[in-house]
């Protein structure tokens, strides 16, 4: 009937090869390789930035920096997103700090319920230091501190960038457990521009071989470089697959937790902090006595920020109003703040603007959904603007906008 | 195990490829071939879940000591119920994590995860973050494995090999071009003389480079357009009778092509450096009778169930033989899974292996010969791919859907539950 084994053809055809013919084949192969790769026609399939975003920005400001978690290309370029000298770009690098799931209908903005804060600015100012505004959103949702740098390296060396705006995360900045996401774009850290020996050494160890010679050659070749959004383009059927007849969900992939394997370790939180037990176990079990490696990761971004000299401001994102009642909780992040200060001291510079106040809240109004994640933020943006101006020296334009929140602003935006 | 992994280790192996063969050529000792195997066979399995490297040296550190026990259950030959006994616990012992894994399959994942992985970030932290990052899942390849360290007990015992060295042993357990997906390899196709030549012969690494690429062919294009062409015929369980045979009969060959292409991948990146596998498939769907199929698919599985299941229930002997294929069949069934589905499909392939045996016998004694044209080899094969490939589809089907699917191939249309 139908065979695809050859295994007699290989040994009949190819195993009196000599070395002379075996490298001129090699060199053929390789040759053929970069010809077709040259030659592919160039209408390169854009993949849509940002995919991990549900319902897509809300200002056309906001411009989406971060790709699919399983694209291994990382972070889009320059000319994807039509970089232009004449505006100012704003980074704000962030996990799910900066995603807003808001609580009722008086916290949606423009009428949506998901929203980032990088929306709220962008729909608040439309200028720095004269220059129209892009805010460059950087949000890697469930971002660990490993996949911070990336995004840190990415911002500093990208020519679209004027200006970095960092939140540190307080319950996984120095969480020696949890250093990256999931996600397969750990190894391009390889061929980004400044990346250090110790990132070189990071990579080897948390990344497969064969991920490190793809994001290698991706520089050189298209295939590899473009290998996830080609294969998105492949025909797929979509639906029941042979031979089931039902659409079953895909089992939900488990993963290891270490609030699972120790339960012993689970801090008893006081009545104030009660409802954010699980993250606030998470937040005590950082390591900040020794260093380890997302301290080290942590070193390397101020390192990069430095020598990138553009304005760069950390903040702390805010903590909820019960860590007021938790001595154990405060006793901790005093440590936390001394150990982020020790290191902005000692790897930061002149350029580097750290903010640790707004751990334990902001001026402005803020709604907590859990220990780290909002229903609503404007303060967490009024604060940003205001450090921005005060102690980064740039100058904001305020846009003339009014009912962003709630029914009426839904309405009018639909209008619009 | 996942597609990504399975490649992912075989795509590992051949990146460092260069590198192996480099330290080989500073220096030609059997031991630069088994240290540098040993560490990527580890940073293999590491890198698919840190936490079942210790679950994995734990099992081949047990299979270390076991080896001696064999050893002198083999010399103990003055007590011989003694001697089955302990050689009937041992290989139960080595066997067991393999079974429970297959008769609790849910649970036995559940423990080993937090056992293993509550163990890693306690004594090494720094494996953590991959750990963290890397689902719930089986260790890979066990079964593999289980019947890779009973092949070498049972060898011991029968006094075919001697105990390995430490080196040695891990050199074979952590042989990475295997690891994942087979095939159960034996220790013999590995084994090294001390001097080795620094580089493998060329025509080596020319036969290897070339099933490498046919392995990456039919796995990445064959085994995907086949998927693509089945499920456009089935229409999402809307097929209609004829498109349903359509789908079942390409859905038969995308098993094959794929199975047979990580075969052609592990053979292939062996080869490269000189080690020559045995083959694991062999055209099955170009055989004309259902014990030819089984000699020549997952054969390295069939030959391990032959020497250690058909043989021992006497399958040589005539009066044996129909139990002992019975025997045999079923346990290939089983080692794919504990199950209803691969029970039926043990006894669905035991009823055709034994009928065709009866037939064959009936055959040979009335002194009958058979038409041997190609037409006639043409016709026999296409029912075999037709009997084989109305098996397949047991692999994925939940078993409340069993009946129900074969009922609609059988009969056409209908809803299927």
């Amino acid at each position: 009937m139908i065979g695809v084994d050859f295994s007699k053809f290989a040994d009949a055809n190819f195993s009196h090869w000599s070395w002379r013919r075996l490298g001129g084949a090699f060199v053929l192969c390789l040759f053929s390789i970069i010809l077709i790769d040259q030659l592919a026609p160039r209408q390169a399939w854009k993949s849509r930035v940002g995919v991990q975003r549900q319902e897509g920005t809300v200002s056309e400001q906001v411009i989406l920096r971060w790709r699919d978690r399983r694209d291994p290309r990382g972070f889009t370029t320059p000319e994807e997103i039509g970089f232009s000298s004449d505006r100012f770009g704003l980074a704000w690098l962030s996990g799910s700090t900066i995603s807003i799931r808001s609580d009722g209908p008086e916290h949606n903005f423009r009428g949506r319920s998901s929203y980032e804060l990088t929306d709220v600015f962008a729909a608040q100012y439309e200028a720095i230091n004269g220059k129209d505004l892009w805010v460059h959103e950087y949000m890697i949702q469930g971002a660990r501190t490993g996949d911070m740098r990336r995004a840190v390296l990415h911002a500093a060396h990208d020519p679209a960038i004027d200006a970095i705006v960092i939140a540190l995360n307080p319950v996984w900045l120095f969480n020696d457990w949890a250093i990256y996401t999931k996600s397969n774009q750990r190894a391009s850290i390889v061929s980004m521009k400044g990346a250090y020996l110790s990132d070189w050494l990071a990579a080897l160890k948390y990344n497969r071989p064969s991920s490190l010679l793809g994001a290698l050659t991706s520089r050189y070749f298209r295939f590899v470089r473009d290998r996830y959004p080609n294969s998105r383009r492949l025909p797929r059927i979509s639906g029941v697959g042979f031979p089931l007849t039902k659409k079953t969900e895909p089992p939900d992939m488990q993963y290891v937790n270490a609030r699972e394997l120790f339960p012993n370790y689970v801090f008893q939180a006081p009545s104030s902090m009660k409802k954010y037990q699980k993250h606030r176990s998470q937040m005590l079990r950082q390591t900040v006595e020794t260093n380890g490696e997302s301290a080290k990761f942590f070193a390397r971004m101020l390192r990069t920020l430095k020598s990138s000299n553009k304005p760069v401001l950390l903040y702390v994102a805010p903590l909820p109003e019960g860590i007021q009642g938790d001595p154990e909780g405060l006793e901790f992040l005093k440590h936390w703040i001394e150990k982020v200060k020790n290191f902005a001291s000692i790897y930061g510079g002149p350029n580097i603007v750290l903010h640790t106040d707004s751990i334990y809240g902001v001026q402005g109004e803020i709604v907590h959904r859990d220990i780290a994640h909002l229903h609503y933020g404007q303060g967490v943006v009024d604060e940003v603007a205001g450090l921005l101006e005060s102690d980064l020296g740039l100058t904001l334009e305020r846009r003339e906008a009014s009912d962003l929140y709630g029914n009426a602003a839904s309405e009018n935006h639909a209008k619009d | 195990m996942n597609g990504d992994a399975n490649f992912g280790i075989i795509a590992d192996f051949l990146v460092l490829s260069p590198i192996l063969l480099a330290l080989r050529a500073i220096y030609p000792r059997a031991v630069t071939i088994k240290v540098s195997f040993l560490f990527v066979g580890l940073f293999a399995i590491y890198s698919v879940a840190p936490r079942y490297l210790l679950f994995y040296l734990t099992y081949w550190l047990i299979i270390f000591g076991l080896q001696w026990g064999m050893r002198f259950a083999a010399n103990a030959s003055a007590f011989s119920v003694l001697s089955k006994i302990g050689t009937a616990f041992l290989i139960a012992l080595a066997l067991s994590p393999m079974l429970i894994w297959k008769i609790w399959p849910e649970p036995f994942v559940q423990w080993s995860t937090a056992t293993f992985a509550k163990l890693l970030w306690l004594h090494a932290p720094s494996f953590a973050p991959l750990d963290a990052i890397a689902p719930r899942i089986a260790p890979i390849g066990l079964s593999f494995v289980v019947f890779r360290a009973l092949d070498l007990l049972i060898k011991i015992r029968l006094d075919m090999l001697k105990p390995l060295s430490p080196l040695t042993l891990g050199y074979y357990a952590f042989f990475a071009p295997v690891l994942a997906v087979g095939p159960v390899i034996e220790y013999e196709e590995i084994a090294l003389k001390d001097k080795i030549s620094r580089t493998p012969a060329s025509g080596d690494i020319a036969v290897g480079g070339f099933r490498v690429a046919l392995g990456a062919v039919k796995v990445m294009v064959v085994a995907y357009g086949l998927t693509y062409l089945t499920n456009l015929l089935w229409q999402g369980g809307e097929a209609s009778w004829l498109a349903g045979w359509g789908a079942l009969f390409l859905y038969g060959l995308y098993f094959y092509v794929n199975f047979s292409g990580y075969s052609d991948l592990a053979i292939g990146v062996s080869r490269l450096h000189g080690l020559r596998l045995k083959e694991n498939f062999n055209n099955p769907f170009m055989k004309t009778s259902p014990q030819a199929f089984w000699a020549s698919w997952h054969m390295s599985l069939t030959r391990w169930c032959q020497r250690y299941v058909f043989i021992p229930l006497g399958g040589m002997r005539a009066s044996r033989q129909y139990i002992a294929t019975f025997g045999t069949i079923m346990i290939i069934a089983l080692w794919h899974g504990i199950s209803w589905n691969m029970t039926i499909f043990g006894l669905y392939h035991a009823f055709f292996l034994l009928a065709h045996r009866y037939i064959e016998s009936k055959r040979i004694k009335k002194k009958q010969r058979l038409s041997n044209t190609r037409l006639t080899r043409l016709v026999k094969s296409i029912g075999v791919f037709v009997y084989v490939a109305f098996s397949i589809p047991l692999f994925s089907l939940p078993i409340d859907s069993i009946i129900s699917f074969y009922l609609r191939l059988l009969l056409g249309g209908g809803e299927v539950s």
